[in-house]
């Protein structure tokens, strides 16, 4: 459904020469996908998801959803941050905060009170709804981030190192939350990491980046079993095997010191 | 929190022991009391029937002309200032007048206003405007960026038109910044009132101050010095208990944030 051709992005810095950050990249997210896009720190896997959620045009390339050119954020994606705490609006309770996603809908007050509420419920906020983002722990934080994209309707959940911020327990909690969600919403996701465990664990494909000027190194189905669970799934064969494949191709694209 | 409200007790303590302080100085006879008279002194010239109802009456006035200039410069000073803090292009056009118009000192227009408005309400309103809508301006100008691209992306891929984007995002973000600019604008209008009418007013404290002075009635003159300061004092208190508010959520935050 979101077709990424040909994706090219060159930053020109303040007088010094343009350098490309990603180069060439080309993949297609599919209805049902959980795609991840993993890779070194600084290689551009932000870039596409920015890219994709149509709020920065690729140097060269295209973004296609459904066929058509992604020129504006497309009412069919919401995107997740790293940055909960910049990403919430503070003057807004957490019901607010999932209410600007349904503001331009048209919808009745009492329909729009219903949506926020049930979707704070499904990311485990029912009675946080009254509360204040800062009045929130992290995790909360990104749970209220991702309740808002579910209310917004979207059918892409766009996900920029969405669990980078939080401790590894809540860490796990989110990443099953994610899963959860999706097959509740029946939500396509795709997800940007740096963490190659994370990514296995949670991928149905990877697509492996390789240092900046970023293209794609490997893509790799993840035929690990579902529903994934932390302990059971993390100590698989396979999910061993998975990841310290990566972990190779990241290293052979990685600078030699 | 009792440390903080220990100190907070203390803070209603000091004037009085200062008050109390000169009171003693000034029975013990360590100070001119032609320049300075005692504290008793002063609330009783206030306290006579006269003096009270022409302090009542030109505090008023005074307030008045405030209350006035200060809303039309804080409106003035936000509306320019947002919209040269949401539009760089705009900002561009005008910023060589206004870094122009900004430091110059709004007393020293007096004359070209006299000109314009005569020595009533009007000139002092209007050199109140001018002088109190620059903070506001620039508090305004800074909060536009205050809510940074995490915050207009999230809105913008949530769907949010420009103008949603501009009155239900950055606008809300800027209030914080715009009330701290709108606090030291009060301050300004206080103190530009009182000096205009000082210059070029037949009324209001400033006249009073400086026409009590000219003949010698210094106990009214420290008493009307006295209401100015207490009419600053007033305002700037309702003002932060309308901004905590008004802005609770920002209480919260940065008391989060400490």
């Amino acid at each position: 459904m979101l077709e990424i051709k040909n994706f090219s992005k060159t930053y020109a810095a303040n007088g010094a020469c343009p350098s490309p950050a990603v180069e060439n990249v080309s993949f297609t997210l599919r209805r049902g996908d959980l795609l991840v896009l993993a890779g070194p720190s600084g290689c551009g896997k932000s870039t596409i998801l920015t890219a994709a959620a149509g709020l920065a045009p690729p140097t060269c390339g295209q973004i296609l959803l459904e066929g058509r050119p992604v020129t504006a954020p497309p009412k069919e994606m919401a995107l997740v941050f790293q940055d909960y705490a910049n990403s919430l609006f503070p003057w807004r309770t957490v019901t607010g905060n999932v209410l600007f996603a349904l503001e331009g809908k048209g919808l009745s007050r009492k329909a729009m009170r219903d949506a926020a509420a049930s979707s704070l419920e499904s990311v485990g906020l029912g009675g946080f709804g009254d509360h204040y983002p800062w009045q929130l722990s992290g995790g909360m934080q990104q749970r209220a981030a991702i309740a808002r994209g579910l209310a917004y309707g979207a059918e892409i959940l766009l996900m920029d190192e969405p669990f980078a911020s939080v401790d590894a327990q809540t860490r796990e909690d989110l990443e099953d939350l994610l899963l959860r969600v999706r097959e509740r919403y029946g939500i396509t996701v795709l997800l940007v990491t740096h963490d190659i465990d994370e990514a296995v664990y949670l991928a149905s494909r990877i697509l492996v980046l390789s240092k900046r000027p970023s293209t794609v190194a490997a893509e790799i189905t993840v035929d690990l079993p579902w529903p994934r669970e932390q302990v059971g799934t993390r100590s698989l064969a396979r999910f061993i095997e998975l990841r310290n494949h990566i972990h190779q191709l990241l290293k052979a694209g990685a600078p030699s010191l | 929190m009792k440390r903080e409200q220990a100190c907070r007790l203390a803070g209603y303590l000091l004037p009085a022991a200062v008050i109390l302080l000169w009171e003693v100085c000034a029975r013990a006879g360590f100070i001119d009391l032609d320049a300075l008279p005692a504290p008793s002194a002063i609330l009783a010239e206030a306290a006579n029937p006269g003096a009270l109802a022409e302090l009542g009456g030109q505090t008023l006035v005074t307030l008045r002309r405030i209350l006035t200039g200060f809303a039309l410069g804080g409106a003035a000073g936000f509306l320019l200032g947002f919209a040269c803090g949401c539009l760089p292009r705009l900002y561009a056009a005008l910023e060589t007048i206004i870094e122009f118009l900004r430091p110059m000192p709004s007393v020293a227009l007096i004359p070209i206003g006299i000109l314009f408005l005569g020595t009533g309400d009007a000139l002092c309103e209007a050199i109140v405007a001018f002088a109190c809508s620059w903070p506001v301006f620039i508090s305004a100008l800074r909060g536009a960026g205050a809510a940074g691209a995490p915050l207009v992306n999230t809105a913008r891929t949530l769907g949010a038109s420009r103008a949603r984007i501009t009155f239900r995002v950055i606008l809300p973000a800027a209030l914080p910044n715009v009330f701290t600019g709108l606090r030291v604008g009060l301050g300004v209008a206080v103190a530009v009132a009182v000096i205009t009418e000082m210059a070029a007013s037949g009324s209001g404290l400033g006249a009073l101050i400086l026409s009590a002075s000219l003949s010698f009635r210094v106990a009214l003159m420290y008493a009307a010095i006295a209401a100015a300061g207490l009419l600053g004092f007033t305002l700037n208190a309702l003002f932060t208990l309308t901004e905590d508010r008004l802005l609770a959520w920002r209480h919260g935050a940065s008391k989060e944030a400490r």
